[in-house]
Order: C-alpha cells, then structure tokens, then sequence
C-alpha cells in the first residue's frame, strides 16, 4: 500500500517538475489558461481514501488531457456541518467564488455533494458539466439530471453480492450481525444491508448493532456467535455524536467480532475485513479522471458522455480467509486476492523450476544408470544362466552322443575284447594240451612254453582291462582336464575302431598323417569323440559307392591343425549343406542327428572351426581346424598320450 | 626243428628261419604261414605247430607276409580276416591273382559275420573262429602238410 502511495507521489512530483519545467515554453500561448478543475467532496477531504481519490484523479486527469490543468477543492462535510445542503450562503459564496473565475468541470464526489452541485452551484455555474463520482441511486437517476450532467453510477447497494459471497464463503452461517453508524449516511448503508440481506435466497437471522458508542459495541460484538456474516455497513457518527473516519476504526471492530466481516470499501481491506463487492478509490478515481477528460474534449454542442455504471469488483484479503478459514475456492470468479502471499511456489518458482530441473535431470541421470546397471546386470545373469543351459545342454547331448556312439562302438569293444580273450583261451587250451601229452616230469622246453603261454594270457588280460577303462572313460559324463593331445594318435585309434566295420563293409581307410604335426589342447575323448563322429558319416556316406573309400588326413597349417576326413559317396546337396549342423537333422535312416551337432559343439569349444564342402574328385570333406598349442610348434609328433579304444600294442595303424 | 622261439614280444619270421638252413632233399616246402596281427595268438598257434613238428612261420600283416623272401610257397595260409592295412581277403585275392596258386587258405576271426560272408568262397579252404579248439585248426592243416 505505501509502496503504491510512493509511486503515486512520484507520479504528482514528476508532473509537478514537469511543469515547471515546460511552463517557459507555454510563454508564448500565455493567452491560453490552464484547465480548471473543481473538485466538490461530499465529506470531509483530508481522510486517507479521499486523499487517495484526489491523488489519483489529478494524476489521471492530468495525464489522459495533456495540457496544464489546476485543481480546485472544496470539501462540503455534510456530516459533520449538517443540515447545510440547503445553504444559501454557502451557494452564494461557493457562486461569488468561482463564477467569475472560470471553472471547466465540477466533479461532486458522493450523493449528497451531486446533489448540491447541481442544485445549488449550478446556478451560479450555469451550463459547467458535471461530472459525479462515487455516487448511488437514487440521486443519480439520470432521467432527473440536467443535460450538463454525467458520472459514474455505483449500484444502488453493493452489499447484495457482497452478502452472496460472504454466504459462500460461509454456507453455515445462520445469521447477518449488521454495523452502522448514527449517521444519515451511516442509516442508508444499514438499511441497505438489511434489504440485500432479505433479499437472500435463504431467510437469515438479521442483528444491527446501529448507533452504540464504540466502547459499547465492541463488547457486544464480541458476545455474537461464531456462525455469523457482519457486515460493515458505515460508521462516521456514533450514538453520542461523535463523527469518525471509518477506516479509523474499522480495524479495531473487525478484531473485535468473532466472525468473518465484509465491507463495501475497497480502502478498509487490508484492516482486518474479509472484503466484499467493494468501490475501490483508487479505481473509481482513474476512471472518473478518464470520464472528465472527455468531458474536457468534447467538440462544441456534443452532448456529455453517457453515465457509466460501476460494475461489481470483488476484492478479499487473503490474510483473512486464512485466519477464518475460509476457502478461496469459493471466492466469486474474477476475485481480486489482496495480501497474497505468494506461496513457497510463486516466490521461488524460478529457483524451484531450475531445482526440479536440475534434480529431475539428475534423477533422470542416476535413474537411467541404475536402469541401465539394472538391465546390464540382468543382461549378465540371463547370459550367464544362457551359458549355464547351454552347457547343460551341451553336457547332455555329449552325452547323449556318447550313448549314441555306445551302439557303434559295442561292436568294435567286443571285438577288441574277443580278440585277447580269444587268444587267452586258445593259449590256455595250448598249455592244457601240452600237459595232457607230457606224463612224466616236464621236459625243459616244454616248461619254458608254460612260461611263455601264462605271461601271454596275463598280457592279453591286462589288454582286455584296458579296453574295458577306455570304453569307461569315454560313456562317462565327466570332462577331462584339458591336456596335450596328439591328433594323429586319435586318428589312428579312431580308425583301428572302424577295422571291422571297414572288413564287413568292404570299405578302405587310408590315412595321410602329418608326420610333424604338433599337439593341440583340449579333452583326448571328445577330440576323439570328433573323429570318430566324422569317420562313422564318412563311411556311412561312402556304403554308396561300390568301392568305399575314406581318406583320414592331418596337417599342420602354421597356427592351426586340420583334420580332414574325405568320403567317396555323393557329396552334399545344398540343402544338407545348410543343415548340416542342425541338431536332430539327419539323412540316415536310424540316425539321431547329433552326430555333428556335438562335432561343431567340441570342436568350438576348443576354439575350433569345422567346415563341410564337396571334394572336387567326387564326395564330401569335412575339415576340423584346431589351434596348435601354445609352444608345441617346435615339438615333435611323439605321442603326448594315447587315448581311444583298441589302442593295442601294435602301432601298426596305417595303410 | 632249427626254428628259434623266443618269449613273449618276439615275432618270429621266416627270414630268420630261413639262415638256420634245412636238410637238403627233405620236402623243405612243407611249412604253414600263419597271419595274425595279435601277438600272443601268433605265438600260441606256433607253439601248437611246433608240438605237432608241424614247420610254422607268423606274420603281423599282409603286408609283412608278401614281403618275405621264402623259396617256396607254404602248404598251407592260416589268416586273419582283420588286419592292418591289407585284410585277410585281400591278401588271398591278390595272390591268386598274382602268385597263383593260392595255397588252401585256412581264414580265422573273432567275428562270425566275417566268416560267414567267406565261409563259401572259392578262395576258402577252411574257416575258423576264434577261440578254436587247437585239435580243429591241426584237423584242417595236418593234411595239407
């Protein structure tokens, strides 16, 4: 509020200054006088709302007109001179003062003051406009106004929205508690109060408290229930004649009453009351100013601007909805909210905005992170529990493999086996015949023989118990730690297993071994798994041919080992190609389609490749490339450890 | 008999037999080649012959066999069907084919199916699966020797 007086001043000042300075340039229109401008109050001029009023309307009129303009004041004070509207002297004074001095407009502020400028000054001021402020029905029908006259019309009474709001403000409230004053303008805001409040929709209890002392009121008031709407109606005259200024007093009453309290001035909000549909000064003012400098403007024999009517403004003090406890959500629309304070939001909105920003986006950061930590870390487990199944799987169809390769190789074990036990039998039948010949004690060649024949049968049974560990080894589901293996070795072994299937089928292996073909890493068994695998397809493939044929080869390529296995069937169609490796394809009859599954499977886990193409003399080549062991380059092809079944005594494989 | 035995881990050869030198105007052709890649069946079936007098000399291969530098033909090839390298067949095979006659050929195994797919061969004195009974393989070669 005195910030708004202070810029106010500032305004006065500057125009004042402004003047003075502009005054030598008008020298030369000196002819022209200033616009006069008499300003007629209606109270007394020196309180605070109508000093406000005055301030405004001089800056206003000032501004809107352009040109030099002087005020001129009087203040009538009917309320305290009472009974002088009627004054002669009073008009003939007001009348010998002004008529020769020339007046432009005359701007009554309030009822009373309207009526007495037209009335009375009017006629020692015929034909100066008038134009009213802060004036009600009835005095300012326009119907009974002279053609000279025009202003701004407040309502008849502002407290009939006012009472609405303050009902929904308060829908509990049960009764109206009326204050007013002794005096004449005090009994019509009273009466005004009283009506409006008939007029609710819902009958309320109506209280006036009219007329008492201020000592005596305030203690009244504050025996009043809680559920009531005082309504400030006015107060400048109380019971003992004593005249106040209202917004004197106003603050004291509004502590006093235990209940919300509402007015019809905009200048008592801010001293305690809720507020109400409220004339503000200030407002009226500025508008007034722009009404008269039309006024002012007007070309010759323009009729005056047309009354204007104030409009409903609603304003509230936010300090004394809080305190009452009222919503602001039941504030009419267009609510005009004094003493806001902003809340934490609006005073720091910029702060608070870069803040959350700030700690959004870092939130946002640190969020995306943790997502991202989140679905690496679930990423790494779902791999790993991948890897785990795959492993599993892997183990399995190992195994399965290994089953599967149990058909195929129980021929082959009972022949390896047949081979030392045929051979301990027929030692031991020898042996039994040469004692059945000798009777008498025995001769020393025949007792060397017995030495002979039982050294025999304990070699052929420690070869029979080899091969039964080998066949052990290879159907477990174990892993062997990884070792040096020689792949010629596995070769070797892997064909000596294929012997009596080669003899039955009339088939050939040959083999073309590297004889410098340096170690691998890995698990002798599964590498032999490999071979084997590879020589079971190459010999099935090659039954097509009427001379079967399969070639094993082995060749050290710098890094790399290749084993290669060649057949002389039909070759590889596109499509068996493609699907070669796919687990449970297969082109035999009583195949498990695994058999290649589990090479790839072996091969890469040993960091290897295996390739499948068609010979360019006719049948299929599979290639196996394994990395040479790290340092074994240089090492000769001694057999780091021979692994396989049947890997009899005699070295003599080849072809 | 000048044929040397030796122990276990010995494989006897002809070639050594032969620089033993035998008894002019004796039948020196009489003698049965014996095939077999597994050692201790090579030294159990030379002991039976050497019971019986019966003149013996073993091979581990085929190809060891045709190797050999023996005046003459034995009287008598007990093989095995499986061997390294070469089979048991083939090697009758090829010296029909380019040694003619083909001595009888007396074919041992471990593995019926084998026998079988000879046992009407015309290249087939006798077949006999392994374990046999020593009085069954001297019925088959006392004759021819």
């Amino acid at each position: 509020m005195s910030q708004r007086l202070a810029v106010r001043a500032f305004i006065v000042i500057a125009f004042v200054l402004g003047l003075g300075s502009w005054a030598p340039g008008v020298g030369a229109q000196r002819a022209v006088r200033p616009t006069r401008v008499l300003v007629v109050y209606q109270q007394q001029a020196e309180t605070r709302p109508m000093l406000e009023f005055a301030e405004q309307l001089r800056a206003t009129v000032s501004r809107e007109l352009g040109s030099p303009v002087e005020f001129y004041q009087e203040a009538l004070d009917f309320d305290r001179f009472t009974g002088l509207e009627q004054s002669s002297p009073l008009t003939k004074y007001l009348a010998d003062k002004y008529r020769q001095f020339g007046i432009d407009v005359v701007v009554p502020v309030g009822g009373r003051a309207l009526k007495f400028a037209v009335d009375q000054l009017g006629r020692g001021l015929p034909n100066v406009p008038i134009v009213f402020a802060l004036c009600a029905m009835p005095q300012t029908n326009p119907a009974a106004q002279p053609a000279n006259v025009t202003g701004r019309i407040s309502p008849a009474s502002r407290f009939a929205p006012t009472l609405e709001m303050a009902r929904r403000l308060q829908p509990d409230a049960e009764r109206v508690v009326v204050i007013g004053g002794a005096g004449a303008s005090d009994s019509t805001s009273v009466t005004a109060v009283t009506s409006a409040a008939a007029t609710l929709g819902d009958p309320l209890e109506i209280t006036v408290l009219q007329g008492l002392p201020l000592d005596e009121l305030l203690p009244r008031l504050r025996k009043i229930p809680p559920r009531s709407i005082v309504v400030f109606a006015n107060y400048r005259l109380d019971g003992r004649g004593h005249a106040y200024e209202p917004l004197d007093i106003v603050g004291s009453i509004a502590r006093a009453a235990p209940a919300p309290m509402y007015t019809q001035l905009g200048s008592y909000i801010g001293e305690g009351v809720v507020g109400g549909s409220v004339l503000r000064f200030d407002d009226e003012a500025d508008r007034t100013g722009r009404l008269v400098v039309r006024v002012l403007r007007r070309r010759p024999a323009e009729p005056m601007p047309p009354m204007e009517l104030i409009g409903n403004s609603f304003v509230v003090d936010a300090r004394q909805l809080r305190r009452w406890g009222l919503s602001e959500a039941r504030l009419p629309q267009g609510t005009e909210l004094l003493f806001r304070e902003p809340t934490l939001w609006e005073r720091y909105r910029t702060m608070v905005l870069l803040t959350v920003g700030v700690i959004g986006a870092e939130a946002l950061l640190i969020g995306s992170l943790l997502v991202e930590r989140r679905r690496r870390k679930r990423a790494q487990l779902e791999a790993e529990e991948q890897q785990r199944r795959a492993d599993e799987t892997r183990r399995q169809v190992a195994h399965m493999g290994r089953v599967a390769l149990v058909g195929e190789l129980a021929a082959t074990m009972s022949h390896d086996l047949r081979q030392p036990l045929a051979a301990i039998r027929m030692n031991a039948e020898a042996g039994a015949k040469i004692a059945a010949r000798s009777t008498g004690p025995l001769a020393e060649g025949e007792r060397e023989m017995f030495g002979e024949i039982f050294d025999d049968i304990v070699s052929d049974n420690v070869l029979a118990s080899d091969i039964i560990t080998r066949v052990r080894a290879l159907v477990r589901r174990e892993e062997l730690p990884p070792q040096l293996v020689d792949l010629n070795e596995i070769c070797r072994t892997s064909a000596r297993l294929f012997q009596h299937d080669v003899a039955t089928r009339h088939a050939e292996i040959t083999m073309a071994l590297d004889p410098r073909l340096p170690s691998v890493t890995g698990d002798p068994v599964q590498l032999q798994q490999v071979v084997l695998n590879l020589l079971v397809n190459a010999l099935d493939a090659s039954a097509a041919s009427t001379t079967p044929h399969v070639t094993i080869s082995t060749v050290a390529r710098g890094e790399e080992i290749e084993v290669a296995v060649r057949d002389n069937g039909p070759g590889l169609t596109a499509d068996v190609q493609q699907r070669l490796f796919e687990s449970f394809f297969t082109t035999k009859p009583h195949g498990l389609g695994l058999g290649l599954p589990i090479v790839q499977s072996i091969v890469e886990r040993h960091h290897g490749r295996v390739r499948a193409e068609n010979a360019d003399e006719g049948g299929a080549i599979f290639r196996v490339m394994l990395p040479v062991t790290r340092g074994a380059l240089e090492s000769s092809s001694e057999p780091q450890m021979k692994a396989g079944i049947g890997a009899s005594s005699n070295e003599r494989v080849g072809c | 008999m000048p044929t040397r035995f030796r122990a276990a881990g010995e494989v006897v050869r002809y070639r050594n037999e032969a620089s033993e030198g035998r008894p002019r105007g004796e039948p020196a052709d009489r003698w049965v080649a014996i095939i077999d890649d597994h050692r201790s069946v090579r030294s159990c079936l030379v002991r039976v012959m050497q019971l019986e007098q019966i003149r013996a000399a073993v091979f581990a291969s085929a190809e060891e066999y045709l190797d050999h530098s023996a005046p003459t033909a034995p009287s008598c090839l007990v093989v095995d069907m499986q061997l390294p390298g070469m089979s048991g067949y083939a090697l009758a095979q090829l010296l029909e084919r380019e040694r003619a006659p083909l001595p009888p050929t007396i074919f041992i195994s471990a593995h019926e199916d084998l026998l079988a797919a000879v046992e009407h061969d015309r290249l087939t004195h006798g077949i006999l699966r392994k374990p046999f009974e020593m009085d069954d393989l001297l019925a088959l070669v006392k004759p021819l020797v």
